[in-house]
């Protein structure tokens, strides 16, 4: 068997077991339904339903997508450690390499997944208020998407290093709402004495979650050029591959005697 | 047995209930609290969901005004303002909160906050941050001539907005109209420029307008001439042709459609008939 077909393995052994996951049932459930409550919303918004119901469709899927990312994609790693299920996988023909691609594969095929439920739902709920199904929606749908697979990406990373699963729901925590912070984070030299290299150095080195945020623009029609899309996703592209290339140093390394 | 014990609480609910609305007191609606009173201060606690924030403001406003109106015994709509503020700040395109929120803050009490003031800033915030929006300067032009009878303000506006891509052409005509009691002579030069410009149904209610001005200055002409006579003769004339063999009016003019002025010799004010397709209950 070749690496890649081990790599696809685990990953669709990881769809397999997400897919399973009560909580990740929970939470598109609760993502469909803050769409479908735009159907009374948008009634109570005096003629704003489209715009309200295309705001909480995006935002259900970016809030709830990053929630399944995060608490599924800490556990990737660490859970597996913790329930000893990773070393008989070990010691079959399965580099450590291949196991965290696979893993990391798995969960973002999982989210592609549910991205694509998220979005039947949006646009039923667009279709049964007697709105257009509007395609330039999978313009703010696809950076949303490249936000979650780098969500993965940093919470495969600290389930490698951490030695819980609890301590890396928390670094991860912390680092998505820092990333989500990074406009504060550029701010910072106009408000206090910090260095402007730091704060450089911080606005490069926290991944920078409002780099997908374009369902305003999306939602008010505006354009959404093509080559911002191909930045984003060169940016999603690097910053995981270096996450997870630091994510297999840690893991390649660690001692799971 | 032991199982249904529990149905004997069931009675304590709307007790223990009724005993803590006594001692912590009803909700009182004309109660509201808002915790973070600028957008800026929501927009730090939900980075990238401003849209979404901005909704729920919306929402929040449409249901404040709607409880204030209907439900509080003496609705004051303290928390309007800023609850408008905060739904435009974190969605400064938010078109119809601009709109809906200048008419909560001006309509009079009690249907409104009677603060149209409030109201004008509100519509002069979403013309600065929609400079493409003309339905927000219609707004703000009928605002300034409704609620504050500012017909040169609201002039200005509107003609602002006729210039806008898309604007229909009704802005221009609703300036000249609101212009006719104040300043005529603005208001023939926008009717005079919609002729030059318009055709069809345009040009015809831009012939009629004209045609009103002219009978209104026609009247006003009328009236000075009266005053003049009693100047003169210490007396008003009695009838409009003591005018014309007093040598103040050449013949005793006609609206444009043809139909002799109203003249009331008590008061010497001249006025166009009602019987006249130029009258107005407005410019009487």
């Amino acid at each position: 068997m070749s690496g890649l077909k081990r790599i696809v393995a685990v990953a669709a052994n990881t769809f397999r077991e997400t897919v399973r996951e009560r909580v990740l049932y929970n939470l598109v459930f609760f993502a469909v339904l803050m769409t479908a409550s735009s159907l009374l919303l948008g009634n109570l918004s005096i003629r704003q339903d489209e715009k309200i119901v295309k705001d909480l469709g995006l935002a259900s899927m970016d809030i709830f997508g990053t929630f399944i990312a995060l608490f599924i994609g800490v556990g990737l790693i660490s859970k597996e450690i913790e329930r000893r299920s990773l070393y008989p996988l070990l010691a079959k023909p399965l580099t450590r390499s291949e196991f965290l691609l696979g893993k990391f594969a798995g969960l973002c095929f999982t989210l592609f997944v549910n991205i694509g439920l998220m979005s039947i739902g949006l646009i039923v709920t667009l279709l049964a208020t007697h709105h257009r199904a509007d395609p330039a929606l999978l313009k703010a749908i696809y950076p949303i998407f490249l936000g979650l697979i780098l969500v993965v990406a940093v919470a495969l990373f600290f389930s490698s290093v951490a030695s819980s699963s609890l301590l890396a729901t928390l670094w991860t925590i912390a680092v998505v709402v820092a990333g989500r912070f990074s406009d504060v984070i550029r701010n910072m030299r106009q408000v206090s004495e910090v260095p402007d290299w730091l704060v450089t150095a911080l606005y490069w080195a926290v991944p920078n979650f409002r780099n997908f945020d374009v369902k305003n623009a999306v939602v008010y029609g505006d354009p959404v050029p093509v080559v911002a899309l191909a930045w984003m996703t060169a940016y999603a592209i690097v910053y995981s591959a270096v996450l997870l290339g630091a994510a297999r140093l840690a893991f390649g390394s660690r001692d799971l005697h | 047995m032991t199982r249904y014990l529990f149905l004997l609480l069931v009675p304590l609910v709307p007790f223990v209930q009724t005993r803590f609305d006594a001692v912590v007191g009803t909700r009182d609606l004309a109660e509201g609290r808002i915790y973070l009173r600028t957008a800026s201060e929501v927009r730090r606690f939900t980075p990238g969901f401003d849209n979404l924030m901005a909704d729920l403001y919306w929402l929040r406003t449409v249901q404040y005004f709607g409880e204030q109106r209907a439900f509080a015994p003496d609705p004051h709509y303290d928390l309007l303002r800023p609850l408008i503020d905060i739904t435009t700040g974190l969605d400064p395109r938010f078109e119809l909160a601009y709109r809906y929120g200048a008419v909560f803050l001006s309509e009079p009490r009690p249907a409104g906050a009677g603060k149209p003031a409030e109201g004008i800033e509100v519509l002069q915030a979403g013309a600065r941050n929609l400079p493409k929006s003309w339905r927000v300067r219609w707004d703000l032009g009928s605002f300034w001539f409704v609620f504050m009878r500012n017909s040169k303000n609201a002039a200005d506006v509107l003609i602002d907005a006729s210039r806008i891509e898309g604007a229909p052409f009704w802005l221009e005509s609703l300036a000249g109209s609101f212009l006719m009691g104040d300043d005529r002579k603005a208001s023939r030069a926008i009717w005079q420029r919609q002729y030059e410009t318009g055709w069809g149904a345009i040009r015809d209610n831009a012939i009629h307008h004209i045609e009103v001005i002219d009978a209104l200055d026609a009247r006003d002409a009328l009236t000075a001439a009266a005053a003049r006579f009693k100047e003169a003769n210490g007396r008003f004339p009695r009838r409009l042709s003591e005018l014309v063999d007093a040598g103040l009016v050449r013949a005793i003019p006609v609206d444009p459609s043809g139909t002799p002025f109203d003249y009331d010799p008590e008061t010497g004010k001249a006025a166009i008939a009602r019987t006249s397709s130029q009258w107005r209950s407005k410019y009487e």
